[in-house]
């Protein structure tokens, strides 16, 4: 298989180049090389110093220092969020292995993911291929296919377990996600297809100057022999060119979702998938340095960053699917409980107009806030949400347990003075809905630290009532059982008249 | 807060990429929004429209139009009276999909919902891959009215909006559409929301707007579903 070709004799790989950056990066602070304003370089230092303390990290500090936002030097929040999301673990010896074996991985993924025999297919018998190809790669391409495969399969066999078939169903999902892909913030010249080119994508121009792409042009010069000019075209032939050889970030990004859905067929691909793969893939990718490193050992981080990151966001995906789960709609419910409780006004304005929580909160679940806000602020606001996602926190008391900080954001957007004192002014639910969806989330500090206070309160009030209830659990019983059974009733009387 | 004689509410619906959100857009700001990312699950406006003398609100639910999100948007269908569906004429796949989201609304919002097939991209003339003739025989064959956008343009953009209003109007004077006096909580879902209900003693302003509006006949009415 071509994709392959490069995957055997594998030499020491600069796996370590971020962490090699990062080393070289705290030296030249120390040397007083890099000018940082005061205050960002006490919170640098910190930052990095946590890093570079020998043995194992300690997560709670890791997860503090994120929570308040990281400094805007690279790589440090690629690490950090590396860490947040377990893709590096707390032993920083270990990350050099950790980081070759995610790009390992992910190699074998994509092979996975492409069936060499559809490749093949793909390229001997692509309609755009027959002419272009050289006599000798069509003989061997024919002799292969009617070797290995019965007189059945062939393009028009729609059996759903045929090598056929499984082209045309990748071909079309991979049609999807580049075509979402190519939509994906179009605003920074970053994500244009057109703008940027990979090193790789040169073919051989690249000589041996540099490891990385010199692996990949190897890779990319075999596929070449046998799949000539077949990129621009349309159709399999271009698809299977596209994921064994990506030119573009566009590419890179479609890639890693397609081996996504094919390695997660419950959950697919989904739209929304690629505004959360394009701030992970920006994080890595924002590194200036980046352009030295192998594309692929990038592509992978994001890849695993996106995998685990998704880990947390699945059950707001599979929500979507009417697999809702218990505790989403709990946790909503407790988000509305929140609102009437930090603004009563406000919480009974959007309850009269029938606003429920879920028809502007999805978007913001979903997607974690990124397509409210420009990415500088994604990515801030995403420091602290995921230094906030619980890993494991052990199921003691539930009810101690505070909501994922995104439904503490929510509360503080709709806070924000000039936005709610606009909701309390309307009085119809679209312009309303619409008003919210459609509020530029510029402030973030406002919004973040307002957060962070609902936040705090939230916890005192959650140890009150714990603590009550240990004291009187009796008398304790009662109101919150009361509450539910109202709630409970309203929600019946509800559905007895809009039905 | 302007007064209104009637509350419809639409949907719509159709493939993704097709334009529905540009077609919003278009409608409610009067420009074209360039690069716009994907719907997800559902975004909301409204506009007034004047419709054979009479002032119409359009409440529009414009939703996702991928398939895994079918099951989050079906939920908004429910009362809709008018269904806007969306195709792009430079796109078979999406002209052929018309009958699915056609049998959709049809179940799942009201059965007397009044439909139109929309052609979006009609200033992409080269690359069209689907006739207007053809179009609108499908149009006239499943019993739903057909028209060609261009949300770039703005090219024919209010105009579908005036149609289905105006059709969902001859229905309500015909005495198909049953109109029935405010229904308080009723309104949640409907398509036809009873706007004084809708208001009553929140504001006064709102309400004394309401009250203007025409003095002769009750400003509210409800049909309902």
């Amino acid at each position: 298989m071509a994709f392959s070709g490069r995957a055997g004799g594998q030499q020491a790989f600069p796996a370590s180049h971020s962490l090699a950056r990062l080393q070289a990066f705290v030296e030249s602070l120390q040397a007083g090389r890099n000018a940082v304003s005061s205050a960002a370089a006490e919170k640098l230092e910190v930052a990095v110093s946590l890093l570079t303390m020998p043995g194992t990290l300690s997560l709670e500090q890791v997860r503090s220092v994120c929570f308040y936002g990281l400094p805007d030097v690279t790589p440090l929040r690629k690490i950090y969020w590396m860490i947040l999301l377990g893709v590096l673990s707390p032993h920083t010896e270990r990350w050099p292995d950790e980081l070759r074996s995610t790009r390992d991985k992910y190699e074998g993924y994509i092979n996975d993911c492409i069936d060499p025999n559809i490749m093949q297919k793909a390229q001997v018998g692509g309609p755009r291929d027959a002419n272009a190809a050289s006599a000798h790669s069509i003989r061997e391409g024919r002799a292969s296919l009617s070797e290995s495969r019965p007189a059945s399969d062939h393009p028009l066999n729609r059996d759903r377990q045929g090598a056929w078939h499984r082209l045309f169903e990748g071909s079309e999902l991979f049609g999807t996600i580049v075509k979402d892909v190519s939509r994906t913030r179009t605003d920074l010249a970053f994500f244009r297809s057109e703008s940027w080119s990979l090193p790789d994508s040169q073919g051989s121009a690249n000589g041996g100057s540099d490891a990385a792409a010199d692996g990949h042009t190897a890779a990319g010069t075999s596929a070449a022999a046998t799949s000539n000019g077949a990129a621009s075209g349309p159709g399999p032939v271009s698809f299977v060119e596209r994921l064994t050889r990506p030119s573009s970030h566009v590419d890179r990004m479609s890639r890693i979702l397609f081996v996504y859905a094919r390695l997660n067929p419950a959950l697919g691909y989904i739209q929304g998938m690629n505004e959360l793969l394009a701030v992970l893939y920006f994080v890595v990718h924002s590194d200036p340095l980046a352009h030295d490193e192998d594309p692929l050992l990038l592509e992978a981080e994001a890849f695993f960053l996106f995998v685990t990151l998704m880990v947390h966001q699945r059950d707001f995906f599979l929500a979507l699917d009417g697999r809702s789960s218990a505790t989403l709609d709990d946790t909503l419910e407790q988000y509305a409980g929140l609102l009437h409780q930090r603004d009563p006004q406000l919480a009974q304005h959007l309850d009269h107009m029938h606003i429920e929580p879920h028809l502007y909160m999805l978007r913001w679940l979903l997607l974690g806030f990124s397509q409210d806000m420009e990415l500088p602020n994604v990515i801030r606001i995403w420091d602290t949400i995921l230094a906030d996602n619980p890993i494991a926190i052990p199921d003691i008391d539930t009810s101690l347990q505070t909501l994922p900080t995104a439904f503490y954001i929510a509360v503080a957007v709709l806070r924000v003075p000039e936005l709610r004192s606009q909701l309390l002014s309307l009085h119809d639910r679209e312009e309303v809905l619409r008003t919210i969806q459609h509020f530029p989330m510029h402030d973030i500090q406002q919004i973040l630290s307002e957060a962070t206070q609902i936040r705090s309160d939230d916890i005192v009030a959650r140890r009150e009532r714990h603590d009550r209830r240990q004291q009187y659990p009796r008398n304790l019983e009662r109101r919150p059982t009361w509450e539910k059974a109202k709630r409970v009733g309203e929600k019946i009387i509800g559905t007895l008249f809009r039905g | 807060m302007d007064a209104y004689d009637y509350l419809f509410k639409f949907i719509l619906i159709g493939d993704s990429a097709v334009g529905k959100s540009c077609i919003l857009t278009s409608l409610i700001e009067n420009k074209f929004k360039k690069g716009s990312s994907h719907t997800i699950g559902v975004e909301f406006g409204s506009k007034i429209i004047n419709v054979s003398g009479k002032r119409v609100k359009l409440q529009i639910w414009d939703t996702a139009g991928q398939e895994r999100y079918r099951s989050v948007t079906r939920s908004y269908y429910r009362g809709a009276a008018g269904a806007l569906i969306v195709y792009d004429i430079t796109n078979r796949d999406t002209y052929h999909h018309l009958i699915n989201w056609l049998a959709d609304a049809r179940t799942l919002a009201r059965a007397d919902i009044s439909i139109i097939a929309v052609g979006n991209k009609s200033d992409l003339k080269d690359k069209r891959a689907v006739t207007f003739l053809e179009a609108s025989r499908c149009a006239q064959e499943n019993e739903i009215l057909f028209l060609e956008t261009s949300a770039l343009t703005g090219e024919g953009v209010e105009e579908v909006f005036v149609k289905v209003a105006k059709m969902i109007l001859n229905k309500i004077e015909d005495g198909m559409q049953h109109i029935e006096e405010g229904l308080g909580y009723h309104g949640l879902f409907s398509g036809l929301i009873d706007p004084a209900t809708m208001m009553s003693g929140v504001h006064a302003g709102a309400r004394s707007l309401l009250n203007e509006a025409s003095p002769a006949e009750p400003a509210s009415r409800c049909i309902s579903c």
